[in-house]
């Protein structure tokens, strides 16, 4: 009837029920977890019809059958007593086909699902476009439903695990990967592929600027592991896709701290060709930057509508100017401290004109960081009232406490030292049109986005100044998908308090999907994110877990028996869970193709291939 | 004077006084066979013996599933009873790094009737009533001329002792190297010398009290001297030890852990003894590792483990006596009334 081999039947001493069955494996056959089997069952009331069950094996256990006592054990295998070894294996039903509830019955016997079995079993054919997603244990490649990352039916996929073994971050650059490369069915990405675009946040090292050059060590990975599982093809024909590294790449690192006039250098040491990036004073006036620099402001309420105020009166004064540094009425003269920066500043024959020019006006150039919050502490603090004593200029301070106020300020001050290289206005047009992020703008595919060397409140403020100009730039109708990779979630999109970071990350994750903003978010424990985050998220994937975390309600989308594998994963495998597919999945994905550190970056010729090429 | 506990389980009697079926109508015993008066002590033999790796348990069981009646319009014919019946074989290998116990593939197992009196009726068989049912009862009918009820069980125990003795037959030709342990006395085949009986209880005592008296100084993996059972039909005389598997704890009466071992003599006793002096030293030395604990089953220690096992499987294969209850009582209640 069909050419499943059978591996057993089902058991008669368990309950059988349309959910679960327990089955005994025949003498000889190999089940283990995660095997995708199905039983044939008769409708009782007409035995012509039958129902197959699909299932995974989610527990296998044997043990001596017919003995009592632990102490039997020794005493069987002494030869002293008989006894049978029972082998038995649990199934979680995954699919009933046609949709008749009946228990299997005892004795009804177990098929290892194949071909047609197996794709019925993983519901591909219900997958319009299936994505490879890695490789199953048996073998064979696993899919995700396409239609649940792209927005059609759901978007964006969360993954936890521990840091360091759940490879998280290799995991995400693999769908990424299978994305861009995966022989899809046509218009699976929507907008053609050259509107796809993809932001990776680089964290750690300098690891993710070589992505785009082949892997030194790839071969020798991916051959280790098909001697180990004795097959002739690497994972990545197994799920159909190329062996290269990632194509139309584009990276991008914070700009060194230069000096006025010198050449912008991305703050990079290993790689080449690595775009420096920053923002203009104006762009951080006219484009509301400044929430992100007090990403903690739960902290203190009232600063709430001061900052809200103080980013609508800075809009208003960057909307009739240019750029890149903001103009203001002159106000450095009534600031005591004003006056040593002046000083401090060193003569440059390149920036003579422009120093000239603003001593000659009585108009002040804000051309730094501190000098924005110089300007703002004139304006919230010391600017001169109509009664003539400092008490600032009451359109910008809005009837704020003096406490308030000076707190907003300290805050800025803090935050200076940390952004002032990234936040400038005293470089030229040209320099500058170098060092602007703008992603959805470039031909390039692939954005690589360093944060590695910035201090965590300027790692804040990148992602979340870079996030809310992809929203708002998609929200205003701009064409295509953009895959957003983001580790430690848990930093930008805490469980407990509100920022503005967190705010976008909410936005994208519950209103991205019909704007084709995607997130690929990953963290180390999904239940220290914001509920609502982790909840949008259509896939959701684990790597290796922490066992106190894997008992948590955020993984009870798991089985039991996957939660407990969870804290013994190896690097490398992940459990993969799908909206439409009811169990999950455990695959292990492809060694990367993509040098994912200098080391493996493959740039030199090695001996043999230069013979090759020599003759 | 002191009171000293029985270590069975009291609802099987005592390891004293338990059922017996004699076998063989005992003539005489011969004591000095194998030592003289003055040394008819016990013995401990000092090496391992690694002949008969290979041992083979028989066991039987038999169970009363229903008692019935034979009926006329007029009066109640016969009495009798429907019960199941199973013999099987435990094998045992232990050879040079070989360790394997597993049951033989020769099970025996059905359903009997048994009526009194002589009366017969056809065989019949209990099909499966419901499509959940499976396998059908088939009931061989065994007659007895006996009137009494007790007979009634004696006649099922005698078919369960055909039985064995049919398998045992087989076991002989099948592995002539095995040695092959009956549970119970030594069953009469004839010449076979590789089956030996093993009897739990002490009731028949057929040596004096001088020498039980060195029975009950047996010590673990100790015997007592071979002696010579003569029996009317000298075919089948038989040599009997007594062994000593465990040690009693203090509080145990003298004879706990005691079995007797019988094999067989012949009608030529002289010949087979040096045969049989190495078949009782290399049971001083295995059998007590064969031998179950208190916790492991109710007549600890004299019921071996590979016996308690085989006892328990064929329970098992018995089927369930209350499911074959109700199969018998829907069977006759479709007879029609």
């Amino acid at each position: 009837m069909n050419a499943n081999p059978t591996i057993g039947m089902v058991l008669g001493t368990e309950d059988a029920t349309p959910l679960q069955f327990w089955f005994a494996v025949s003498a000889g056959c190999k089940v283990q977890l995660d095997d995708i089997v199905f039983v044939e069952v008769g409708d009782p009331s007409n035995q012509d019809q039958g129902v197959r069950f699909y299932g995974v094996v989610d527990e296998v256990r044997r043990r001596f059958e017919g003995v009592q006592f632990d102490g039997d054990t020794e005493l069987v295998v002494d030869g002293l007593l008989p006894a049978d070894v029972a082998y038995g294996a649990h199934v979680l039903v995954t699919r009933v086909d046609p949709e008749e509830f009946i228990p299997p019955a005892p004795g009804d016997r177990v098929y290892e699902a194949h071909g047609d079995a197996l794709e019925k079993a993983l519901y591909l054919d219900h997958m319009e476009s299936p994505l490879p997603a890695g490789v199953l244990r048996n073998g064979e490649p696993g899919f995700i439903n396409f239609d649940f990352i792209n927005g059609q039916k759901g978007a964006h996929v969360n993954i936890s695990g521990i840091s360091g073994i759940a490879t998280k971050t290799s995991y995400a650059l693999f769908l990424l990967y299978s994305l861009f490369n995966a022989k899809l069915q046509e218009g699976l990405l929507r907008m053609g592929s050259s509107a796809t675009k993809a932001v990776i946040f680089n964290l750690k090292g300098e690891d993710l600027l070589f992505i785009d050059q082949p892997n030194s060590v790839f071969s020798q990975e991916e051959q280790r592991w098909q001697q180990r599982h004795r097959v002739n093809t690497s994972r990545y024909s197994i799920c159909g896709l190329p062996e290269t590294p990632f194509e139309s790449c584009e990276m991008y690192a914070p700009a060194r701290d230069a000096r006025r006039g010198e050449a912008l250098m991305a703050d990079v040491i290993q790689r080449e060709g690595v775009r420096p990036y920053l923002w203009t004073v104006h762009a951080f006036a006219n484009e509301r930057m400044l929430p992100f620099v007090l990403a903690d402001r739960e902290a203190m309420t009232n600063l709430a509508f001061l900052v809200g105020h103080v980013e609508e009166k800075l809009v208003q004064l960057a909307a009739k100017q240019a750029g890149p540094h903001l103009e203001v009425d002159a106000f450095r003269h009534h600031l005591e401290s004003a006056s040593a920066d002046e000083e401090d500043r060193e003569w440059s024959p390149l920036n003579a004109e422009e120093f000239l020019n603003s001593k000659r006006t009585d108009r002040d150039r804000l051309e730094t960081f501190d000098d924005l919050v110089s300007y703002l502490e004139y304006k919230l603090l010391y600017q001169v009232g109509r009664d003539g004593s400092p008490s600032g200029d009451p359109t910008w301070v809005a009837s704020q406490a003096k406490a308030t106020r000076e707190a907003f300020i300290r805050r800025l001050r803090g935050a200076s030292k940390y952004l002032r290289r990234l936040v400038r206005g005293d470089l030229n047009q040209d320099l500058l049109k170098r060092a602007v992020l703008d992603i959805l703008g470039s031909d390039k595919q692939v954005h690589v986005v360093d944060l590695h060397q910035l201090a965590p409140l300027a790692q804040m403020f990148t992602v979340g100044v870079l996030l809310k100009r992809i929203f708002d730039q998609k929200e205003a109708g701009r064409k295509g998908q953009v895959f957003i990779v983001l580790d430690e979630l848990n930093k930008y999109a805490p469980s407990e308090g509100e920022s503005p970071i967190k705010d976008v990350l909410l936005d994208i994750a519950e209103r991205g999907r019909s704007m084709g903003v995607i997130l690929i978010g990953a963290q180390q424990t999904a239940s220290e994110v914001e509920r609502r985050i982790v909840a949008n998220a259509a896939i959701r994937v684990v790597g290796r877990l922490d066992a106190a975390e894997a008992e948590r309600g955020e993984y009870r989308f798991m089985p039991g028996s996957f939660r407990m594998r969870s804290t013994i994963l190896a690097p490398g495998t992940m459990i993969v869970h799908q909206p439409d597919v009811p169990s999950p999945m455990m695959l292990t994905f492809p060694f990367p193709a993509w040098a994912t550190r200098k080391k493996e970056a493959a740039e030199s010729v090695s001996d043999s291939e230069a013979q090759d090429i020599l003759g | 004077m002191k009171l000293r506990l029985d270590p069975w389980a009291s609802d099987y009697g005592t390891s004293l006084q338990a059922e017996e079926v004699v076998v063989g109508e005992v003539e005489r015993v011969s004591l000095y066979v194998e030592r003289d008066e003055s040394e008819w002590v016990a013995i401990a033999p000092p090496h391992a013996t690694d002949e008969w790796p290979h041992v083979l348990f028989i066991d039987g069981c038999r169970r009363i599933d229903a008692r019935v009646f034979l009926e006329d319009e007029r009066r109640q014919l016969a009495f009798g009873l429907l019960g199941s019946c199973a013999v099987g074989v435990a094998s045992s290998l232990r050879d040079s790094g070989i360790h394997q116990a597993h049951f033989l593939d020769l099970w025996d197992i059905d359903q009997v009737c048994i009526l009194s009196g002589g009366h017969q009726v056809a065989a019949f068989t209990i099909d499966q009533g419901l499509a959940s049912q499976f396998g059908a009862l088939r009931f061989r009918i065994v007659s007895t001329e006996a009137r009494e009820l007790d007979a009634l069980e004696g006649t099922l125990q005698s078919d369960m002792l055909r039985k064995e003795r049919a398998l045992a037959a087989r076991l002989i030709d099948q592995f002539p190297d095995a040695l092959i342990l009956c549970d119970g006395p030594r069953p009469l085949l004839g010449g076979e010398e590789n089956v030996v009986g093993y009897v739990k209880t002490i009731r028949d005592q057929k040596i004096p009290p001088e020498q039980i008296n060195q029975v009950r100084l047996l010590e673990e993996g100790q015997r007592s001297p071979l002696y010579l059972v003569h029996t009317k039909d000298p075919r089948h005389q038989y040599y009997e030890w007594f062994l000593r598997l465990r040690d009693p704890r203090p509080w145990l009466h003298s004879f706990a852990g005691l079995v007797r071992l019988q094999a067989l003599a012949g009608s030529a006793p002289a010949s087979r003894l040096a045969e049989v002096v190495r078949l009782a030293d290399w049971s001083c030395l295995q059998l007590p590792l064969f031998s179950s604990r208190q916790h492991q089953d109710p007549r600890a220690p004299q019921q071996l483990l590979p016996i308690r096992a085989l006892e328990s499987e064929l329970r098992r294969r018995m089927g369930d006596t209350r499911l074959l209850r109700r199969r018998i009582t829907s069977y006759l209640a479709r007879q029609g009334g």
